[in-house]
């Protein structure tokens, strides 16, 4: 049995004066799955480059204190040929770049590690089984979506068979399908008796597999137990990380600690009945402002591949945050790359702010429309934040003092202040996605397109950024988002679309969408549904509101 | 990648004729031997299913071309031929020009056939079953690798730049103006794409000492093997020839 510890372990990057990690002694025992989580810049990420051995010696930087697995100093042994496994938080920088397709990619890492053909052949096969990635066995890895991406490193990590697994932000970018299905991997790796240490600010997914919970604040060990103890507390409040949904919702409520973790209980606590299941989907509200993005029978294939989008039709008027959902590769990145004119349709027509795409480009379309890619770090490119800021104002011709104020007002709003004059780099992955949207925002485009915006940050950035949408849309602007996050889609979003193989499958009010589209549907949109509260009155603090006036006094 | 004959061809046998091409376009004698090879390389190429190379290496090569018929041609010195549009050039400055000319046309003409046809994964699996160092065969993919990720990397922060309003189209100098913006980002990105590829490489094993697995090694037939030793006989004997003579 393998064991990982940290003893007085201290860390900080080049060039910084504070410790990332300062005095953390952990064990972290075979059989286990510990959740690392808190708040942005807590230190999360760091200790798992640490723990891989990665931080200092590819990071850079100076670590005193020790990390051991096996008793041996992980900085001084290579990771994958000793049993350790690390999935970084950008799965796309991970792949191997020598591989044709996937069944190559996850066949590298027994590769590098000499075994025999036949035994590497089925170790990979048994990994895609696992993770579920056999249909995509012949593609080309850098084509895949992000949620494919993410499974098939997991897959490839795991043909292997290591016995650390040490996994920053493992459901990202997964789907609701793809989630469950990682989720029934990790148990049995757990019962395989593998060691796994998982930074992840998804409580909810997270606290039906975790076994433990070490919540870090500014670096250092805040709180270490169990999960449904922790998450039903108030100390883990305090530190800023995230506790569940359901948990995040009865303590807006006043509901005392221990509070409950689930949908389920929190409305048994609120004396209120779980509604029946629906399939009917309902429409969603009518906005009545001008048409800003049209879609006409578009349809859309990347270089003579199979087709991407069949047949989309939509129209997204001013004053509508719509949310695009569907399984991982359904063409939803494609869907907003069109409307950004990144890409034309090979058939049909795509119409933004009443001008067809084709033929134009987006820096035709900038900076009334903005976009934020999926991966931050294609559009991050300045030497500070602040600079990142003022790119986009500058190259629409703003005057320096509108500049100023518009990038100091979504500093602020974005909740940037405190980093404006940081490299965005030197800044944790969550936190340059707020970046990357403080630079969207700054030129306060009429038509916002958003891919996943909320994947990987914290519960605080997953509120902030519903906040940021409701202003928008509260001001005529129009929001599109791809997410796969069901709680910021009812908190931010009115409307939704579901893609199934290329082609719109269903289009309503988000929280009928949700219950037909098969997510788990959050918290509170269960509550407001038992408390009968109409569409556009069931947002959390609505919601709170009401379940604290049933609580007795 | 292609799909043609120099993509299925062994890779070592794809990499010797191209290499052997370059050594053929310095060694072989002028005024007929350089202009001739150059042809033979832009025949190989398009026959083998990478012509695409031959159009890009022409566009590669203009801008040179041009300079040697300048430097040379026009302003060369010695007897003076007939110009078609009614001046004089310099004859051995013409032919001198052509020479050169053919010889860096045939080197980049090859380089790029073999670049379009190389496969990472095929080169490695052949190098790997050869007994090469590892770290050996990596560099050489990922120095040939390099200039795929490096118009990827350009790709995305083009793309990027423009969702903010960068135009990067229309005039001479909007064109210019959009350089500075596109040019030093795509550096800095490339370095910290560099230190990304160090994290790839460390956590899929790719630096881990010992012998690795040749998966699925390319057939390696006696055709292939006959094309290395006809090219390397055709060096040697270029070589031997130029030196007896």
């Amino acid at each position: 049995m393998s064991t990982l510890s940290s003893a007085a372990l201290r860390f900080r990057y080049p060039a910084q004066t504070h410790w990332a990690l300062e005095g953390v002694t952990l064990a972290m025992a075979p059989g286990v799955v510990t959740w690392l989580t808190g708040a942005l810049g807590s230190g999360t990420s760091t200790l798992l480059l640490a723990m891989a051995g990665l931080a200092p010696r590819l990071t850079g930087g100076e670590r005193t204190g020790s990390v051991l697995f096996d008793g041996r100093d992980v900085a001084t042994i290579a990771p994958l040929p000793n049993g350790i496994a690390y999935l970084g938080p950008t799965p796309a920088l991970q792949l191997s770049g020598i591989a044709a397709t996937v069944r190559d990619e996850i066949a590298i890492g027994p590769m590098n590690l000499g075994w025999p053909v036949e035994r590497i052949r089925a170790a990979a096969d048994d990994a895609m089984r696992r993770l579920g990635v056999e249909h995509l066995a012949d593609r080309v890895p850098s084509a895949l979506s992000g949620g494919e991406l993410q499974r098939v490193l997991l897959a490839a990590l795991a043909a292997t068979s290591p016995s650390l697994w040490l996994l920053d932000e493992p459901f990202s970018a997964l789907d609701t399908a793809g989630r469950t299905q990682v989720q029934g991997w990790l148990r049995d790796v757990v019962a395989d008796g593998a060691t796994v240490v998982i930074a992840c600010d998804e409580a909810d997914t997270m606290a039906e597999v975790a076994d433990r919970l070490v919540v870090l604040h500014d670096g250092r060990v805040a709180l270490d137990g169990v999960p449904s103890t922790l998450l039903a507390g108030d100390a883990i409040l305090a530190t800023g990380a995230a506790t569940t949904e359901a948990a995040t919702l009865a303590a807006a409520a006043q509901i005392p600690a221990p509070r409950p973790l689930q949908a389920a209980a929190l409305l048994a606590c609120a004396g209120l009945v779980a509604p029946a299941p629906t399939d009917t989907v309902l429409a969603a509200p009518v906005a009545r402002g001008a048409t800003l993005l049209a879609c006409r029978d578009v349809h859309f294939a990347y270089d003579g591949g199979p087709p991407v989008l069949s047949g989309v039709g939509l129209d997204v008027r001013a004053g509508e945050a719509v949310g695009l959902f569907g399984a991982n590769g359904a063409g939803k990145s494609t869907l907003l790359r069109l409307a950004m004119a990144l890409d034309h349709p090979t058939q049909g027509h795509v119409v933004v702010r009443g001008l067809e795409t084709r033929g134009r480009h987006p820096e035709d379309l900038a900076p009334a429309v903005g976009f934020l890619f999926q991966q931050p770090e294609r559009q991050l490119f300045s030497a500070s934040v602040r600079a990142e800021c003022v790119v986009g104002p500058r190259l629409a011709g703003w005057s320096d003092a509108r500049v100023a104020e518009a990038v100091a007002a979504v500093l602020h709003e974005v909740g940037l202040d405190d980093v404006a004059d940081e490299h965005p780099y030197d800044l944790p992955a969550p936190r340059r996605k707020l970046v990357a949207l403080a630079a969207v925002l700054a030129t306060d485009p009429e038509l916002l397109l958003l891919d996943e915006p909320t994947a990987a940050l914290d519960g605080a950035s997953r509120a902030r950024i519903a906040v940021v949408v409701r202003r928008r849309v509260a001001r005529g602007r129009a929001v599109v988002a791809i997410t796969h996050d069901a709680a910021f889609a009812h908190e931010a979003l009115d409307r939704a679309l579901w893609l199934r193989e290329g082609a719109i499958a269903l289009d309503g009010a988000t929280r009928s969408i949700l219950t037909a589209g098969g997510h788990a549907l959050p918290a509170t949109l269960l509550a407001a549904l038992a408390l009968g509260l109409p569409p556009g009155k069931d947002r959390q603090a609505a919601v709170a509101d009401a379940i604290s006036r049933r609580q007795p006094r | 990648m292609s799909g043609g004959l120099a993509a299925r061809a062994h890779p070592f046998t794809a990499g010797s004729v191209a290499l052997a091409m370059v050594l053929l376009a310095v060694m072989v004698p002028a005024p007929n031997g350089p202009p001739l090879l150059y042809a033979a390389v832009c025949v190989l190429a398009i026959v083998t299913g990478v012509g695409r190379a031959v159009r890009q290496a022409m566009l590669l090569a203009a801008p040179l071309w041009l300079l040697l018929f300048l430097m040379h041609g026009v302003l060369g010195e010695g007897p003076r031929i007939a110009a078609p549009w009614g001046g004089t050039l310099s004859a051995s400055g013409m032919a001198w020009a052509i020479e050169q000319g053919s010889r860096l046309a045939a080197i980049v003409t090859a380089s790029l056939g073999f670049a379009a046809a190389f496969d990472p994964h095929r080169f490695l699996q052949a190098a790997i079953a050869r007994r090469w160092p590892f770290a050996a065969a990596f560099l050489v993919v990922a120095t040939l690798d390099a200039m795929r990720r490096f118009g990827e990397q350009a790709t995305r922060l083009r793309e990027a730049q423009r969702t903010r309003g960068l135009k990067v189209r229309g005039s001479l100098a909007t064109r210019a103006r959009a350089i500075p913006a596109l040019v030093f980002p795509l550096l800095l990105a490339s370095l910290t794409e560099a230190d990304e590829r160090a994290l790839a490489l460390e956590t899929r094993g790719l630096t881990a000492p010992g012998r690795r697995t040749a998966l699925d090694p390319p057939a390696d037939g006696a055709l292939d093997q006959l094309v290395r030793w006809s090219v390397l006989a055709a060096v040697v004997l270029t070589l031997w020839w130029r030196v007896a003579r």
